[in-house]
């Protein structure tokens, strides 16, 4: 699923205008809320060294599960606990937030790197180059995107740099889509007709015309997935395709956090709230960002 | 004749087959050959239906068209929407490429040639849009619109290009500073005008101008037409003026040619077709125009009745006479040929035969 | 100007509609259908040389036979890509056989299996065995056939499928619509806060934390496995939240959009109660995106399926898939991406035939 997760049909039924004031100043809230939560995200995987009480492969089985400081058996020199190698869980994530923007923000540009290269060609160039492009599409589609993306991990061996190169080899159909149609309805526009009659040759017009046109419905589309990545991510580790452990992807953590779920839920609450809270600081974001954006693709 | 450098070598005469004219010369020299010559220009669009995508029918839209232009010349294409008008004007510019014909440029078969050369003509002509909202691009600051084509095209360097478009924005109208504004800070007209200028940067010969004025506010539009009229003079211009409004198009066309779904019916220079209409259907125009017209004279009799017909199925014989107030017999078994009737003005019309 | 088609027939009358609505070509585009008559407004045609076209709608009977040459065609690239995986992994043969196997017995093996045939060959013959026979295979692991694995497992999944429709169906049609009818209201704020938590919440973490707050804290629900109907509430609540939040928002705004159209003010000026106007007309036209939706959802709510069942143990087809995966048996995944994307196909399919039957004028993008 690939919808978008802002308000953009709402806006579009009918609604009166003193009330959607209030509705839009609460939705920039809510986006320069998300922005907080991406830049402190951002932040922390920056400075993770500093941030980081301990070294998160540092084991230390005599103070393996431990609960979080504020409960009873908590240690203070451990705030969120420890695992069952006795690491300490906080500096794990901190680290694991470093991993999760790499994936997401590599995976993303890969995809867009792809995506939209095939909706230019099949939106510009049209007829069979469309049809093959299309064709393409359809199967991608439907093919079962996680089983998709294990069968390409289990293929290629489970690492960071395959997992990446899984996702954004299986995430690119959303931005073909879009650029494809978007493509084809510039194409017709007067102002290409005008490039055209001045004589300048098609990659000119591609790039200089057509692409800087497409950039805000790719930019709030991309913003989207970098969210999508990271939970794939983190799915895929946690099914034990992806990144594998002692890296402390939040996923693997997960993972082993179910092992003991029962008696030891905060190894797999925390891990999984930072993910969470990380896909709605984007969300919220890009939100935010196709609001801004809006008003210049109807204009345009 | 074959295609050869288009821009060096004299062109000689050919001979067109299909209905030629003359235009009544003004100031344009005698010797030279047109600027632009059309010669039976088709332009059919295919319809397609099925899985397979037969073919079931044609759009006819433009059928069989021939006309001149000479230096320095203005002429007008009018007719009602739809009638193809818009689709020569592109054919001329190949953003379409005809089913037939011929399109000469200066002597220069422009359909046969390739990339390389194609680019090089396609500075000779230009165009200007019908929908300034639509004709500029929305990303791009004023003075790249105006100024890529003399970057590409190597006619300006890295310094003298914003100079130029200085200068083109005056021209128009414009003041310099505009140069770092967006096209949506701008009105209509003001982008009408952007969209001139930028249709000057290559100094071209010709300019199509596609119903240049229909979208703006009439207020507007005789201060664009006026601009237009004065960069004739300036720039040595010629105009294929197209519009569907015979009233927008009496103050600046030398020569006027009138189509009906896909045919001219009558060409004829300015003062004749306003004092002398000979065709029913450009009778019927002139009487649609509200007011007085400037000639005087009303002309009641000249209503139409019914729909245009859809151009896929056009009717058989004369194209106009399910519509004609005078049809005979004869127009809807024949197709009447446009014939000169009288001195440089050329309907087609049994009415006169 | 009409533009280019780009295949699919909705996006094609949406893209006419696109082009009614905001029409750049100003006068002259309008007044451009006036001159064509009126049936042939319908009509969209396809232009080779040129980038004017207009379209012709296909008849319905085109339109499915075309959709299901290309659903068909779309299962075989699948079944191909599936296929192909697997040589580009490992050697079957290698798999099958036990590891202290000498080369001559590895040669040996290949050509009673045929597995030293050209791939394509393989391919041939593997698509022969499904299409005859309905034989995927035999399972690496289990050794058995894969078609009763598949069977076997395929109950589990269904009723865990219709189990979290049923919730969030429910769920979304009665939330959605009273939040589109009392916008703003307190039911509203949270019905978007739902739909904008919920987007961004992982699945699993969800399926996680439900087994630990019901299952270890309160301790009233059963956290794995298939034994009774208990055991069925944690995975569909899971797996009905997840399609929750889309499914509310598109009835929330199916409602609004026609709950401010002309016809509902006078249903409502002719006197009409409001819950009759609400019931009779709103519900039914909205009704639309809905449904076509839910058959787009299909396909994701497999790939929801997969996870679910994994963290909740669910003995279902997800599970198997996952499973098989991870321990390389190879004709057991082939075989269940295949049905997965044959549902996922089905389901596009019907939505969009759906759609297109009932109303031709549904806009979707």
């Amino acid at each position: 699923m690939e919808t978008s997760t802002g308000t953009d049909i709402e806006r579009e039924a009918g609604g009166a205008s003193p009330r959607t004031w209030l509705k839009r100043s609460w939705q920039l809230r809510m986006g320069i809320l998300g922005g907080v939560v991406i830049a402190g995200l951002i932040l922390t995987a920056i400075f993770a060294p500093l941030l980081a009480p301990r070294d998160p492969y540092e084991q230390n089985i005599a103070e393996r599960l431990l609960p979080p400081s504020f409960f009873d058996g908590g240690q203070s020199a451990y705030p969120l606990g420890t695992d069952q190698l006795g690491r300490d869980l906080l500096s794990r994530l901190i680290y694991g937030s470093r991993i999760s923007l790499l994936v997401g923000l590599s995976a993303v540009c890969l995809e867009v790197i792809i995506g939209v290269l095939l909706g230019l060609l099949a939106g510009f160039y049209g007829r069979w180059i469309d049809s093959v492009i299309s064709f393409a599409l359809n199967v991608m589609v439907s093919f079962p995107f996680i089983l998709l993306a294990m069968s390409l991990v289990a293929v290629l061996g489970p690492s960071l740099q395959n997992i990446i190169i899984a996702l954004g080899c299986t995430g690119w159909p959303v931005f073909t889509r879009v650029t494809r149609v978007e493509t084809m309805k510039l194409k017709e526009r007067d102002f290409i007709h005008a490039a055209t009659s001045l004589g300048f040759g098609t990659r000119r017009i591609l790039l200089n015309h057509i692409l800087p046109n497409l950039m805000p419905a790719i930019l709030v589309i991309a913003t989207v997935e970098i969210s999508r990545a990271i939970i794939l991510e983190s799915l895929l580790s946690f099914l034990g395709l992806g990144i594998q452990p002692p890296t402390p992807s939040w996923g693997v953590m997960l993972a082993e956090g179910r092992d003991h779920m029962l008696m030891l839920w905060w190894l797999a609450a925390f891990p999984g709230a930072a993910i969470f809270l990380s896909s709605l600081g984007i969300n919220l974001l890009g939100d935010a960002v196709r609001d801004i954006v809006d008003p210049y693709l109807r204009k345009g | 004749m074959s295609s050869r450098e288009c821009a060096y070598t004299t062109p000689e005469m050919g001979e067109s087959d299909g209905e030629v004219h003359e235009p009544a010369r003004a100031q344009a020299d005698q010797e030279r050959p047109p600027l632009l010559e059309i010669q039976a220009l088709k332009k059919y669009f295919p319809i397609r239906k099925g899985l397979m995508g037969k073919t079931v029918g044609y759009v006819y839209a433009v059928d069989d068209v021939s006309l001149k232009i000479r230096h320095g010349e203005t002429v007008g294409l009018v007719g009602e929407s739809g009638c193809g008008k818009s689709t020569i004007g592109r054919c001329i510019l190949r953003l379409h490429e005809p089913t037939s014909g011929r399109i000469l440029l200066d002597g220069c078969d422009v359909l046969s040639l390739k990339a390389h050369d194609l680019l090089q003509i396609r500075t000779q002509f230009q165009i200007i849009f019908q929908d300034p909202y639509a004709s500029l691009n929305p990303k791009l600051r004023v003075r790249d619109i105006v100024g890529e084509s003399l970057r590409v095209h190597g006619l300006a360097g890295r310094d003298s290009w914003e100079d130029m478009v200085r200068e083109l924005l005056m021209k128009v109208g414009l003041q310099p500073d505009h140069m770092r504004r967006y096209p949506h800070e701008f009105s209509g007209g003001q982008r009408q005008r952007i969209g001139i200028a930028r249709a000057l940067a290559l100094s071209p010969k010709l300019i199509v101008a596609d119903e240049p004025v229909s979208a703006l506010d009439v207020s507007i539009r005789a201060q664009v037409i006026n601009l237009l009229d004065s960069l004739k003079a300036e720039y040595g211009l010629s105009y294929l003026f197209i519009s569907h409004d015979l009233a927008v198009v009496e103050h600046i066309a030398d020569y006027i040619a009138v189509m009906y779904l896909g045919k001219l019916v009558e060409v004829a220079s300015d003062r004749d077709l306003y004092q002398d209409p000979l065709h029913p259907y450009t009778k019927a125009l002139l009487a649609a125009i509200p007011g007085q017209d400037s000639m005087g004279k009303r002309r009641k009799n000249n209503v139409l009745s019914g729909d245009v017909p859809s151009p896929i199925n056009p009717p058989p014989g004369c194209r106009f006479h399910t519509r004609c107030p005078h049809v005979m017999d004869r127009c809807r078994l024949q197709e009447p040929s446009l014939v000169e009737m009288k001195g440089n003005h050329m309907a087609a019309c049994f009415l006169y035969d | 100007m009409f533009q280019s088609d780009d295949g699919n027939f909705r996006n094609q009358l949406a893209l006419v509609r696109d082009r009614r609505g905001h029409s750049p070509g100003g006068a002259g585009g309008r007044t451009r259908y006036r001159t064509v008559p009126k049936d042939l407004l319908e009509l969209l045609v396809r232009c080779n040389d040129c980038r004017i076209c207009i379209k012709i709608r296909e008849s319905m009977r085109t339109y499915i036979i075309r959709r299901l040459i290309e659903a068909v065609a779309v299962c075989l690239a699948i079944s191909m890509i599936s296929f192909f995986l697997l040589f580009l992994n490992a050697d079957p043969a290698l798999l099958l056989l036990p590891p202290e196997a000498q080369v001559e017995d590895i040669a040996r093996f290949k050509s009673e299996m045929g597995l030293d045939r050209p791939v394509i060959i393989q391919y041939v013959d593997y698509l022969g065995k499904i299409v005859l026979h309905g034989d995927f295979g035999v399972s690496f692991v289990n050794k058995i056939p894969t078609v009763e694995l598949i069977a076997d497992r395929f109950p589990a999944t269904l009723k865990l499928a219709l189990a979290s429709l049923l919730i969030a169906t429910v769920i979304s049609i009665s939330v959605g619509t009273i939040a589109a009818i009392k916008r703003y209201s307190i039911i509203d704020n949270i019905a978007t806060l739902i739909a904008l938590m919920g987007q961004a919440m992982p699945l699993y973490w969800l399926g996680i934390m439900l087994i630990i707050i019901f299952g270890v804290w309160l301790r009233v629900l059963p956290i794995s496995g298939d034994d009774t109907w208990a055991h069925l509430i944690l995975p569909a609540v899971t797996l009905g939240a997840w399609l929750i939040p889309l499914n509310m928002r598109l009835v929330r705004s199916g409602m609004l959009e026609v709950l401010t159209q002309d016809y509902i003010r006078t249903a409502r000026a002719k006197g009409l109660k409001e819950s009759r106007v609400i019931i009779k007309h709103a519900f039914r036209n909205a009704a639309i995106p809905v449904i076509t939706i839910l058959g787009m959802q299909l396909g994701s709510m497999l790939g929801g399926a997969v996870v679910t069942e994994t963290v909740f143990a669910w003995p279902g087809l997800g599970r198997l898939a996952v499973d098989s995966i991870r321990m390389g048996d190879y004709p057991v995944v082939q075989a269940v991406v295949v049905i997965f994307a044959i549902f996922t196909i089905l389901g596009n399919l019907a939505a969009d035939i759906l759609g297109a039957v009932i109303d031709p004028r549904i806009r979707l993008d």
